[in-house]
């Protein structure tokens, strides 16, 4: 029996003895409060997506909210990364504010974000889900950067390479592997904070689960919640996984993913 | 083609906070004529390889100059190309692409570029691995690799600094014979550091051993013995032996300093 096999039974019996406990309930009542159904989330998710598309449009604005949020992590995480690597003085002095800042969780500075934009649209959430991410990107960066090979940059110092000619034909593709490994982690930081930022904002998939505990729709809080797994599952095992093994292979390095 | 002129030639490395600065060598002087091909002999930690990255560049002398074609040497370039120990490929590139990151200052045309690594790759039998990564190379190929990079650029001056070290006997002995060819070849000025007696006089004409503590050239050995040479050539062996005898008594001194009275080495 392959594993593909096991786990489709396990999950599959998941659901049956989800069911099934709803089932039971309705007859002997052992808590008076309803239980969700299972298939009446899957219902949920069907009306969700398809007719009221409150779903569709939480899911498309969460999305849009990680990849602006993650972009900017990715952009500006990867330069101040390179940039503390190459200067010294920036590293002493900038560095350190990085490492002080990274320590605090992303959601807390949430607050300070709708101060500063005055209102409780999609900005403050993006800078905080670009925040999340931003951290990580500079500091392996950073690492990556720094932890070139020398012997690389020695031989290309030899075929006539430098200054930022180095940088870019040697530092930076060396540092390719870690630069993956830092997005992949961007990304899972960023989703997480961008729920835990709309469960205290609005829109996206955060704010209609709250929505939805609010109506006291059991289903729903369920459904958007699969969603949410969904997602996340989706980007870190099947896109960033597969790149990741990708370069991995390219390079001769085993991928930890 | 160019030579390479070392003139009293000290390199003292400053050292950390507590360290005291530590002179590898002074006063080393030395002329490699072009076309020859010279060895650097002498025991580990002497300053083989320190003095060979001086003549690439990428180290400094603390003092003395070294000019290649009468033109102070101040920093590396593609006239000088250098062959680590290790082979130093770039693992994102693949080997035909490796091959051509060396000819980078050479402004050739895409073609161009494309048939000179052809050719090169080709010269050191690697002619089927052009697509090949290098983590999917042995040792000895990667080597081989780096040895097409550094010819593909043309460089006058070949430096080589124990490029088979790492590599196992047989491998090594067929990496001579290229070595051999292409340098009667291209009869490129090549300096090479190694710390085996036998691959030095297998190939060099001119050997320069050198002592330790203090870093020094002790003697240079003229190689007279006619290519293709074999190691079983009576004059091959005295050779051996003469430069042994020398090399044994630095290699005694080193181990009396480091181990004391407890070394019991004649
Ligand atoms: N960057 C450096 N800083 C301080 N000491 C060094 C440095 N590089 C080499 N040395 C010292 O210089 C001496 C010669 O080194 P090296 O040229 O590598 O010797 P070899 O190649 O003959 O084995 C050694 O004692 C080594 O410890
Ligand atoms: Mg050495």
């Amino acid at each position: 029996m392959g594993t593909a096999v096991r786990r489709l039974i396990f999950f599959a019996s998941l659901l049956i003895l989800w069911e099934a406990v709803y089932q039971l309930n309705t007859v002997y009542e052992f808590r008076s409060d309803a239980l969700p159904s299972f298939l009446l989330t899957l219902q949920q998710l069907y009306v969700g997506f398809f007719e009221t598309q409150i779903l569709l449009d939480a899911t498309v604005q969460s999305i849009y909210r990680i990849v602006v949020g993650f972009i900017i992590a990715v952009i500006v995480g990867t330069a101040i990364g390179i940039w503390l690597a190459r200067s010294k003085i920036a590293d002493e002095t900038v560095g350190s504010l990085v490492i002080a800042l990274q320590s605090i969780p992303s959601i807390v500075w949430l607050p300070l974000m709708l101060i500063i934009y005055g209102s409780v649209g999609t900005g403050p959430i993006i800078t905080v889900v670009a925040l999340a991410g931003a951290w990580v990107m500079i500091s392996n960066m950073r690492m990556g950067i720094k932890s070139v090979d020398p012997l690389l940059l020695r031989a290309s110092r030899t075929m006539g390479y430098q200054g930022s000619e180095l940088v870019w034909k040697v530092m930076i593709p060396a540092s390719i592997p870690t630069f993956l490994s830092a997005t992949r982690l961007a990304w899972a930081f960023g989703w997480r904070a961008l729920m835990a930022a709309e469960l205290l904002g609005t829109g996206g998939l955060g704010r209609t689960l709250m929505d939805a505990r609010d109506f006291y729709n059991f289903e729903l809080v369920i459904s958007i919640m699969i969603i949410i797994a969904t997602i996340g599952l989706i980007m870190e095992y099947f896109v960033f996984n597969k790149i990741e093994r990708r370069v991995f292979h390219r390079y001769g390095l085993e991928s930890q993913g | 083609m160019a030579d390479v002129d070392i003139v009293n030639v000290e390199k003292t490395f400053s050292g950390g906070k507590e360290d005291s600065p530590f002179t590898v060598f002074q006063d080393v002087n030395l002329s490699v004529d072009s076309g020859e091909f010279v060895s650097l002999l002498g025991p580990s930690g002497c300053g083989k390889s320190t003095l060979l990255n001086i003549v690439a560049g990428l180290d400094e002398a603390t003092a003395g100059k070294v000019t290649s074609d009468d033109k102070a040497i101040v920093k590396p370039g593609p006239d000088r190309g250098v062959v680590f120990q290790e082979p130093a490929l770039m693992p994102w590139l693949n080997v035909k692409e490796n091959v051509k990151f060396g000819l980078k200052k050479h402004k050739l045309s895409k073609e161009e570029a494309e048939d000179r690594a052809v050719h090169f790759l080709k010269l050191v039998h690697l002619g089927k691995f052009m697509n090949a990564f290098p983590h999917e190379l042995s040792g000895g190929m990667k080597q081989r690799v780096a040895i097409a990079r550094a010819l593909a650029m043309n460089p006058d001056v070949l430096l080589m600094d124990e490029p088979f070290g790492a590599l196992d006997e047989q491998t090594r002995s067929m990496l001579h014979e290229e070595v051999q060819s292409i340098w009667e070849e291209t009869k490129k000025t090549i300096l090479f550091v190694t710390h085996n007696i036998r691959e030095a006089i297998l190939l060099s004409d001119r050997i320069v051993l050198m002592g330790t503590r203090p870093g020094r050239i002790m003697e240079v050995f003229d190689v007279n013995i006619e290519r293709p040479r074999k190691t079983s050539d009576p004059d091959f062996i005295t050779l051996e032996e003469r430069i042994n005898d020398q090399l044994k008594g630095e290699i005694h001194k080193v181990m009396r300093e480091e181990m004391g009275d407890g070394y019991g080495g004649a």
